[in-house]
């Protein structure tokens, strides 16, 4: 069924899934890869976007309709591109697609999940809480169906899934399967992962319960997160009287990520709006180098600033130390415009840890050229392959949403060129 | 063609199990003449589906499913063009989160299987439009970066363009610049403007690009597909047909002149951005004002932008640019200073190379700090500027200031209009008129359009897209805005947000060719009919369409032109005098549904309350509701509309006059951060809704009957609370006074 | 505003921090995290990020008079975490060598330590002063008695005359520095009132060696400095009781030979010696090692870095030569040792105030200023 006007798109989340839905609706077979049993990607984990402070699951209902009905999307979840060989106008492409252990029977009743007891770290909160062996990742999940947990594969708990499904989905042989596609065109969008601010000793993330990073930040105030969306402190469930944001954890920093990662100001400033939102009267610390609230974000930055309870503090935090009696935190920075070292304490720190491209760890398996940093290029010499998204550069989501339309076009050239 | 109805009740996944399915087959069949009812455990199994396809081979052609949502098992229950579906939601929204077995649950599947097979019953099969003389050209207006690179992309891709540009040449902005800022990796050096020149050799060997220059657009008329262009060149019109267009017209700097509490216009030698680039590509910086070699310069950032009096935005491009212009000074004069005051260094995500770069200079110094005067005259300017890093205020004597002017996209300039429709009786009522959009005589596509001639723009006269996730969602269909013209931006994202463009407007001309709605409704092939004999010509349709898809004729008769049609319904809403209506939405089909449930005289055991819910957002929030088993009123009846807008308000009266005791509306936040994805669906909803609150006092209906609230797809877990709060105001408000009669 | 400063960079300021070890300096962005990473930091006025942005603007005077530069023991916590590899702690260093270079009297002193093509010539006087001395001398062929060869008297009066002019030349430098310190500040004590006054408190400081000890990023400094230091201190107490013995002996005890060298190896003066000798050698081999191994941390070696610490080192290891040649009676190596010792010792304390060493000076000024500074408040 593929052929080589049709084209790959590796990664299922905002960016793959603009690809593969804007090439479908030109015209073109598209063969959707998601690594993770659900579409959706970084975003869907994400709670809100700046700055309207609408919620990613809406854009991503449009999307998953348009996936849902337009015939010429081929999507596989699970699933990792094995190896890629040809070139431009001519790819086979060998996928893996991961045992799910659940057919398309389901019906996402959610019986499996019920009849499970093992519990295990829930990825998607970032291991913040357990989740049943049997799960379907998100209410709104696409594709809506069940996984089973390969960590669980093998355990009398697999067996009682099994059993207690009516409809026959549940299907503990499954193996891993190859499937082998043509395509003329890829446009790889495997995104980002957060950094690791365990790397930045001076900040404690790991070793203080109460310090946490941007990404979990958006879970806790998810109503569907680790805490129904209530902002509260980590280490004891407790309600929060003062926070403090640590912008540039570990970007601008040639010692970790050299680049700046584009969205943590506007991130930490929306997350000052969770905060607000639950908390009138929390004090706030943003610690900075540079605010970087580009174009209209800056209106956005000009909201946040009104709001006297949030101190902005040009200074970058270079120690949290921790109460081990309260579990509160001090942070240390230098406020450079009244040249006096800032020490707030405070109940909760948000480090503002920036984007890794997936890519510096899992590169592509062809010929395809990248920066220092692990970015993809579009090297005019080497067509065919288009990164998209945040393996390009660190981008927010309307960005990563035009790159990877852009991508598509090109790769669309790919397969109109021979 | 013939009907033939067949309903499928799935008895799986605790429908069975709550609901008494006998019950709702004798509605269907009975009560509703389906030709043929069905009942299995699992309809989305093999043995379900082969149970209806054996009944579509044998003549079936309208297949009703009441099982569980219409979110989901979209793939299974499919069943080709010729046969018509609707999906009865038995599970997320009655089984999961209604009592089992249950008298009020079975009420509700009961009314929900009603309301179901009316809706089939009204729906027709759709034909997509056929339009003469569709083209697949792309016209593209503004020669610059963008404008260069969508007709390029465009043309790589196989497809005729049309590029237009006002000046003599192509090139626009850039091409002014003596030198760009780095646009490829490790972007750490200033590049020369070698790319420029190749994307103009490559314009000019394109075989499939006509370019026009010294040209602007007189007139846009049509629709995608059917464009028709005027092009004015040296006096002269030219025609053209387009399918799609892509405005690049680009950004123009601030104007400095209003920055004279920066010393603009006080000294010769405090010059803007795009000044400082004429002195570099004359040769040496000098002071203009004397011609001596300027040995000490002052970037002022954020001149004009980040700032409440002037433009609020923040330009982009500035620090770059200045960046850039400070390695000019320096280059040409080692021996030179150059001070930048910045309020933040904006150099986001690998652009920080160029930043580290630049700052390697020894004779570049960077502090943060607020400008506080600019003094001088031609022979001596001081900056002096607090808030510093360097722990104190500071006073330079600068030979040269540059101010970073910021960017106004060409769009934000002209006469700023409102077209309003003047309804007598409105005026009258002194009703507030409709909301509209604010169009600005930019004079750059000239539409020939009932709603003005440029596309709308939104804040600060961005003509851009409201949505995180479609930054190229457009309302005026098939016109798609970008560079700097949709918002300030860099080379390397001028060249992408081209590049997509293009994506877009390729795929409006495939798809409008198909027949199709491009997005939210991408593939929809359904379009508005208009039963002209019984128009009143009061020109709502015209006016509230947030896509400017009606135009209208002398004697105010809508002329709609389909392919710009989004299929919202938003014009099915508007119109008094319902005339509008799709082959599958329409007002009779929904009022239809909405007569067809029962409501038992008796108040007190049983009211009712109509839910009217965006499909989108406020439907799935309600799914999700049932998934996570929270309950709520089974006194509610929901039904899902393409768009709240679409509410035609002869709905509410429908309502109410059958004795229903209250209407609520779920719709998407609208205002400022609207999330309504028809733009202003949910808000001219509010406003129709307002106005017949008013109308209800009148009638003694308490205006407490109808609520509008607003739902995310995210609020899920407070829909039992909107839904049963407003259930409780109905039990206070009392019966429907038109029950039983 | 008029409260306002007109800020006049030099570039040839930064040029020549730059040169001196700073070359770095204009990577900063201005994050602060060196001040926030520093242990050593003041809460009201934290260093070393203002001086950053001083030195990368060129802010000559600024830095001149900023006596924070001299609060920092370059233990390169800052360099380390430094977001930009701009390594605050080694432009501070660069601007210490600066200021001495540039408070040295005469002037022209500073540049020509701080040159390694003058290197030659700032050797090559001492050696020419050791000929001038040895005139008229053939190798004394009986016992080794370095008396002998050179009369102490002779070594000591040309002794007396450096040391003059050593303290002259710093005394010069160091009041430059003080009335820069002080400028602006009504009612500032003078140099000598300040010594008076708080040299104790200081050099109690600076003997525990405590703000070294807060270092994180660069321990192996803090030991080998702890080494050099009271390697030098001991020898220098072996050298008084040397040259105390000598004294006594031609003034008091005439012909006694316990005021005499050579001493036994077990006396207080030899053990005294060697034990400083031992630790000099130590601490400098420690602190070769650890700049050529552990580059990220230790910093970078200048010229006047090296220079410092090769004389120290070759200063002990001369001097052991010496002894060891002694010790196995060959005379003319005893002798030829001895010579080269003099004239490294020379070129340590000679031009003490002009190179790294003077660094000891300055240093213990700006932390009088410092404690002076504090008790005002």
């Amino acid at each position: 069924m593929s052929d080589n006007k049709s084209i790959l798109v590796v990664g299922g989340g905002m960016s793959g899934i603009t690809a593969a839905v804007e090439a479908a609706e030109i015209g073109c077979d598209v063969y959707l890869v998601e690594k993770n049993p659900t579409l959706g990607g970084r975003v869907a984990q994400n709670n809100q976007y700046f700055p309207k402070l609408c919620p990613p699951s809406c854009g991503l209902e449009i999307n998953f309709r348009r996936i849902k009905d337009n015939p010429r999307i081929h999507y596989f979840t699970l699933a990792e591109v094995e190896s890629i060989a040809g070139q431009e106008g001519a790819y086979e492409v060998k996928i893996k697609v991961n045992p799910r252990y659940v057919n398309e029977n389901c019906t996402a009743c959610g019986d499996c999940a019920k009849a499970c007891s093992t519990e295990i770290p829930n990825e998607i909160n970032y291991g913040m809480d357990t989740i049943k062996g049997a799960y379907l990742p998100f209410s709104f999940a696409f594709p809506s169906r069940y996984v089973i947990s390969p960590q669980i594969i093998g355990t009398p708990d697999a067996q009682k899934c099994k059993d207690a499904c009516k409809y026959n989905a549940v299907d503990l042989d499954m193996k891993p399967e190859i499937v082998d596609l043509k395509v003329g065109a890829i446009v790889w969008a495997t995104g980002w992962q957060p950094f690791d601010a365990g790397k930045v000793e001076y900040y404690g993330f790991g070793k203080h319960k109460n310090v946490i990073n941007n990404v979990m930040m958006e879970r806790i105030a998810s109503v569907n997160g680790p805490t129904k969306g209530k902002i509260v402190r980590p280490s004891d469930g407790k309600e929060i009287a003062s926070i403090a944001f640590v912008q540039c954890a570990g970007s601008r920093d040639e010692n970790f990520l050299p680049f700046c990662s584009s969205v943590c100001c506007l991130a930490s400033l929306k997350h000052s709006r969770y905060v607000r939102e639950q908390y009138p009267d929390a004090h706030i610390y943003i610690f900075y180098i540079d605010i970087r609230a580009l174009g209209k974000f800056e209106d956005f930055y000009t909201e946040v600033a009104k709001d006297q309870k949030v101190s902005f503090i040009k200074g970058k935090v270079a120690e949290i130390t921790e109460d081990p009696a309260t579990g509160a935190l001090t942070v240390t920075a230098e406020d450079q415009l009244s040249g006096k070292l800032s020490k707030e304490t405070v109940d909760m720190v948000v480090l503002a840890t920036g984007m890794v491209p997936a890519t510096a760890q899992t590169k592509i398996p062809a010929d395809v050229s990248y920066e220092e940093n692990g970015f993809v290029l579009w090297d005019q010499k080497k067509r065919g392959i288009y990164g998209a998204g945040c393996v390009r550069k660190p981008m927010d989501v309307a960005a990563a949403v035009q790159d990877a339309t852009a991508a598509t076009l090109k790769a669309i050239q790919s397969t109109v060129r021979r | 063609m013939d009907k033939k109805i067949g309903v499928y009740i799935c008895k799986g996944c605790e429908i069975g199990e709550s609901l008494k399915i006998e019950a709702l087959e004798k509605i269907a069949v009975s009560q509703y003449k389906a030709s043929v009812c069905k009942s299995h455990e699992t309809l989305c199994g093999k043995e379900g589906l082969a149970l209806i396809k054996q009944d579509i081979s044998e003549g079936v052609n309208a297949v009703v499913i009441a099982a569980c949502s219409q979110r989901v098992k979209t793939e299974v229950f499919q069943f080709g063009p010729d046969v018509l579906l609707n999906r009865v939601n038995l599970r997320e929204q009655v089984a999961w989160c209604h009592k089992p077995n249950d008298e009020d649950t079975q009420m509700l599947a009961e009314d929900t299987m009603r309301m179901g097979i009316v809706r089939i019953q009204k729906m027709d099969y759709v034909v997509p439009y056929q339009l003469e003389g569709m083209v697949k050209n792309i016209l593209v207006v503004g020669g610059g970066l963008t404008g260069m690179t969508a007709a390029l992309e465009t043309s790589r891709t196989g497809y005729d363009v049309i590029l237009v540009e006002r000046e003599n040449t192509l090139g626009g902005w850039v091409k002014k610049q003596t030198k760009l800022c780095p646009t490829q990796s490790p972007y750490e050096a200033i590049e020369d403007s070698g790319m420029i020149e190749a994307l103009m050799r490559e314009i000019d060997q394109a075989s499939n690009v006509k370019v026009y220059t010294s040209a602007t657009i007189e007139k846009i008329s049509g629709a995608p597909g059917l464009f028709d262009v005027t092009i004015k060149q040296n006096g002269n019109s030219v025609s053209e047909r387009a399918g799609a267009v892509i405005n690049a017209a680009g950004a123009v700097p601030y104007d400095a002149g209003k920055l004279g509490h920066l010393g603009y216009g006080t000294s010769k030698n405090i010059v803007t951005r795009e000044q400082l680039e004429e002195l570099a590509a004359g040769g040496k910086i000098n002071k203009p004002s004397d011609g001596k070699t300027a040995e000490s310069v002052v970037f002022i950032l954020c001149a004009g932008s980040r700032d409440k009096n002037h433009l609020p935005y923040c330009s982009s491009i500035c620090c770059m640019e200045s960046l850039k212009q400070a390695k000019y000074i320096r280059t040409q004069n080692p021996e030179a200073k150059v001070y930048i005051i910045y309020k933040d260094m904006r150099t986001p995500g690998l652009y920080e190379n160029f930043y580290k770069a630049v700052q390697q200079d020894d004779g570049i110094f960077f502090t943060k700090g607020e400008v506080t005067a600019v003094n001088g005259n031609d022979a001596a300017v001081t900056v002096e500027v607090k808030n510093t890093l360097l722990g104190e205020n500071i006073k330079i004597e600068a030979d040269l200031v540059v101010l970073a002017t910021g960017m106004v996209p060409a769009t934000a300039l002209g006469e700023a209009i409102k077209i309003v429709v003047e309804d007598e009786k409105d005026k009258k009522e002194n009703q507030p008129p409709a909301p509209t959009d604010i169009i600005i005589r930019s004079n750059i596509l000239n539409l020939d359009y009932r709603q003005g001639p440029e596309l709308p723009p939104l804040k600060y006269g961005f003509p851009d897209s409201h949505f995180v996730c479609f930054p190229y969602e457009t309302r005026r269909t098939g016109i798609y805005a970008a560079g700097a013209v949709r918002s300030p931006i860099d080379l390397a994202s001028t060249m992408e947000d081209a590049a997509g463009a293009a994506l877009k407007a390729i795929q409006c001309v495939e798809m409008a060719s198909r027949g199709e709605a491009v997005h939210p409704r991408a593939g929809d092939r359904s379009y508005p009919d208009f039963f002209m004999q019984r128009c009143t010509q009061c020109k709502r349709c015209t006016e509230e369409c947030p896509f400017g898809t009606i135009n209208e004729d002398e004697k105010c008769n809508p002329l709609p032109n389909l392919s710009r049609c989004r299929r919202c319904g938003i014009c099915m809403g508007s119109c008094p005098e319902r005339i509008i209506s799709f082959k599958d939405y329409s007002v009779d089909m929904i009022g239809s549904m909405i007569k067809n449930i029962e409501v038992p005289e008796d108040y007190e055991e049983k009211p009712r309350i109509l839910i009217l819910a965006c499909e989108n957002d406020a439907y799935p929030a309600i799914d999700m509701a049932g998934m996570n088993r929270l309950t709520y009123t089974p006194y509610a009846r929901i039904i899902p509309l393409r768009c709240v807008g679409s509410t035609n308000m002869v709905w509410i009266a429908d309502a109410l006059s059958k004795g229903i005791d209250g209407v609520l509306l779920l719709a998407c936040k609208h205002g400022d951060d609207y999330q309504c994805h028809m733009v202003k669906g949910s808000e001219l909803a509010s406003y129709r809704m307002g106005k017949i609150k008013e109308t209800l006092d009148r009638l003694k209906l308490e205006s407490d009957r109808i609520r509008f609230e607003l739902v995310a797809h995210s609020d899920f877990n407070k829909i039992p609370n909107i839904i049963d709060s407003f259930m409780e105001t109905i039990d206070k408000v009392g019966p429907n006074p038109y029950k039983g009669m | 505003m008029a409260d306002s400063t007109i800020v006049k960079p030099d570039l040839n300021f930064i040029k020549d921090v730059k040169s001196l070890g700073g070359d770095s300096l204009k990577k900063c962005f201005q994050c602060a995290t060196c001040s926030v990473v520093c242990k050593l930091t003041p809460e009201e006025k934290p260093f070393p990020r203002k001086e950053m942005i001083w030195a990368q603007w060129g802010l000559k005077d600024k830095l001149m008079q900023d006596p924070d530069i001299w609060l920092c023991y370059n233990c390169n916590d800052c360099s380390v975490h430094c977001p930009r590899g701009a390594k605050p702690g080694e432009v501070l260093a660069a601007v210490r060598n600066y200021s001495f270079i540039n408070f040295a009297f005469p002037r022209l002193m500073g540049k020509v330590l701080s040159q390694a093509r003058y290197l030659p010539l700032l050797f090559g006087f001492p050696l020419i002063l050791l000929w001038l001395m040895l005139q008229g001398k053939t190798t004394p062929s009986d016992q080794i008695l370095f008396r002998n060869l050179i009369p102490y008297e002779l070594i000591d009066v040309a002794a007396g005359i450096f040391t003059l002019l050593v303290f002259v030349g710093l005394f010069a430098g160091i009041n430059r520095f003080w009335s820069l310190l002080t400028q602006g500040i009504n009612g500032a004590p003078s140099l000598l009132s300040a010594f008076k006054s708080y040299l104790m408190p200081v050099v109690s400081k600076i003997l525990r060696h405590e703000k070294f000890n807060d270092c994180e990023a660069n321990k192996i400094r803090y030991y080998a400095h702890l080494s050099i230091f009271y390697g030098f201190v001991l020898c220098l107490i072996a050298t008084s009781i040397s040259a105390g013995g000598i004294w006594a002996e031609k003034l008091f005890f005439k012909g006694n030979e316990f005021f005499l060298p050579p001493w036994s190896l077990f006396s207080v003066v030899k053990l005294t010696g060697n034990l400083g000798g031992t630790a000099i050698v130590a601490g400098c081999l420690l602190a070769l090692y650890n700049r050529s191994v552990n580059k990220d941390t230790a910093g970078a070696s200048t010229y006047l870095d090296s220079v410092f610490t090769w004389t120290i080192l070759f200063v002990a290891i001369t001097g052991f030569l010496t002894q060891f040649a002694r010790m196995a009676e060959a005379a003319f190596w005893a002798y030829l040792f001895y010579g080269i010792h003099l004239v490294f010792v020379f070129y340590l304390l000679a031009y003490l105030p002009y190179s790294k060493f003077a660094h000891m000076i300055y240093r213990t000024v700006a932390m009088i200023f410092a404690e002076y500074a504090n008790r005002k408040k």
